[in-house]
Parts: structure tokens; C-alpha cells; sequence
């Protein structure tokens, strides 16, 4: 690894270290479950921690996306596989962490000074984490997304958002029309 | 309508043309794949838990488009699927074309739904 690279990720080890987003740190998540497994004794709380470290990893998730897409909606899937330490990373494809912080751990092969195991390794903070490496869909970053917000199994609304990849920032528009995907072809 | 092959320079959101019959089957492939996708998720997550799924109360589907290495079709696919109150709403309207947040609806549609679930916990006689 070059000087400038080591350096770099040293900077981003240190300034990851504390989770910018929700404030958590390699020592005070542990701390963070076991008091809210306290707090869960003697009131309620929606969505159970238990459910959300279980089920929102990315991994099981995506293991459940994929036999969804495969015998539900017969539709295609990014492939997606749990990383090997230390493996080589293929500069083609998007790295994910298995529990995300506000889209923090998301890694595309433009973000190349994370693309290393020196910071892979530093961000392993959240117990049961793990990287998977995904295909890129490259039409992604150019079309969006909709945002589809479900409240009681119903749709309520549908945003449609854009990232401005050299400015970083995002627009975004309430999803009314669809076109077919036939006239997307 | 796009001739084939133009997918990378359309925007992709709200056309204003077509016919209405057109623009309500895409709407409705749309919500065809978000809601089979939401009724097998909350099946295989609730069996999983042995217990209801957290998204039976709110989520937040991520969807884009794909493009089918083999039949070369274009399709959608779940790129992410938020859970938790952390998620964001897209309820900021500096940068969106829209005025009208819709924030609001799913606020008082959400209260109603948490309500629900609450008695359904607090009450064993309810169903």
C-alpha cells in the first residue's frame, strides 16, 4: 500500500472509530444493547432489538431478497457473497457491511481509499458484523431510486431520489407516474 | 413512449406522457413487485421470528432498476430495505421539485398503525 493511501486510512480509522452518525464507538455498543434489552424488560419497544440485529442484517436479508426475486417475482438480483478476510477486492463490485449506519458502510468502487482491509477490518465495531461484496449495477447511480414507505403493509408514499455524485448532494421528487418497464427496454 | 436502448438518458421518474392506460400499468407493475416483495418478506421474516416482523408496522423499500443478464429485460429489484426509526423520510423540501411533504400522512397513518399494534400486545382477547 503507498504512503498516501496508509496515511489516508489511518485518518478514516480514526475519525470512523466514533460512528459520526449515532454516536456509538467499538467500546459503547455493547453497553448500547445491554441497556436497551434493560429497557425492553419494562416497556415496550418497536422494532425489538432482538428483531432488528436478527433480521436487519444485510446478509439474511439479502439471502431473503433473492429467493423472493427468484420464485415470486421472477425478477434479477445483484449477486451478493460474504467476504473472505483478506481477500482480493475486485475493483467492479460494491462492498457492504452486513449491519449499515445511515448508509456509512456502503463502499462503490469509486470510494478507493476505503477499499482496503486495513479500514475493512476497522469497521467491524458492530458485534456480528461482517463485509459481503455485491455486482455493481452500474445503471444505478445513474437513475435512482424509489423510496417506497410502507406504513401497515400499504404504500403511502413513493419518493424518487438522485445523487449529484460530484456534488454529493441529492434531489428528489414524490414518485406520481411510472413508466412500463417495456418502454424502458 | 422510449425507443429500446434509451434507458440510461431517461429520467426515469413521473413521465408526462403516454396514455392513462399505459401510466397505470406501469404504476401497477410497480406496486405489483413492491407489495409481493413485502408480503413474502414479512411471511419468511415472521416465520424467522417466530413472531410478527417489525415491517408489518413501517418500511422503507429501496427499489431500482436491473438489467437481466440473460433475457436482457429490464426489472426492478430491492437494493435496500430500511426498518427502524432512524430512517430517513425524505421529508426536506430544499432540494426536492416537490412543495407538498407527505411526511404528514404517514405520520397520522403510522399513529393509528402503532394504536393497532399496542391494543393487539396490551390485550389478549383482541385478535
Amino acid at each position: 500500500m503507498s504512503n498516501s493511501v496508509h496515511a489516508y486510512t489511518h485518518f478514516v480509522s480514526l475519525v470512523f472509530d466514533r460512528n459520526t452518525q449515532y454516536g456509538l464507538t467499538t467500546t459503547n455498543v455493547r453497553q448500547y444493547l445491554d441497556n436497551l434489552h434493560t429497557l425492553s424488560r419494562v416497556i415496550r419497544i418497536w422494532p425489538h432489538q432482538d428483531h432488528v440485529n436478527t433480521i436487519a442484517s444485510k446478509w439474511e436479508l439479502s439471502q431473503s431478497l433473492d429467493i423472493i426475486a427468484q420464485e415470486r417475482t421472477n425478477t434479477a438480483r445483484p449477486r451478493t457473497r460474504l467476504m473472505v478476510d483478506g481477500e482480493r477486492i475486485v475493483n467492479a463490485m460494491v462492498l457492504k457491511r452486513t449491519h449499515s449506519d445511515a448508509g456509512e458502510h456502503v463502499i462503490i468502487p469509486s470510494d478507493v481509499y476505503k477499499r482496503n482491509w486495513d479500514y475493512l477490518r476497522g469497521q467491524l465495531d458492530v458485534p456480528g458484523s461482517q463485509w459481503m461484496v455485491q455486482s455493481f449495477v452500474e445503471h444505478l447511480p445513474k437513475l435512482g431510486e424509489w423510496r417506497v414507505f410502507l406504513v401497515g403493509g400499504k404504500v403511502v408514499y413513493t419518493v424518487h431520489t438522485l445523487k449529484n455524485q460530484d456534488r454529493k448532494t441529492w434531489y428528489w421528487d414524490v414518485a406520481h407516474t411510472y413508466y412500463t418497464l417495456e418502454e424502458l427496454r | 413512449m422510449h425507443r429500446q436502448g434509451t434507458l440510461l438518458t431517461a429520467d426515469v421518474c413521473n413521465p408526462a406522457f403516454g396514455s392513462v392506460e399505459t401510466r397505470r400499468r406501469g404504476e401497477k407493475q410497480f406496486h405489483k413487485f413492491v407489495t409481493d416483495t413485502y408480503d413474502e418478506l414479512h411471511i419468511m421474516e415472521s416465520k424467522q421470528l417466530m413472531a410478527r416482523s417489525p415491517i408489518g408496522m413501517f418500511v422503507r423499500f429501496d427499489v431500482a432498476l436491473i438489467v437481466d443478464q440473460g433475457s436482457q429485460r429490464i426489472m426492478y429489484f430491492v437494493n435496500e430495505v430500511e426498518r427502524t426509526q432512524t430512517t430517513t423520510l425524505w421529508s426536506n423540501r430544499l432540494r426536492a421539485k416537490s412543495s407538498t411533504p407527505p411526511t404528514g400522512i404517514l405520520g397520522y397513518t403510522l399513529a393509528e398503525t402503532l394504536h393497532r399494534w399496542l391494543c393487539t400486545i396490551t390485550d389478549s382477547s383482541a385478535s
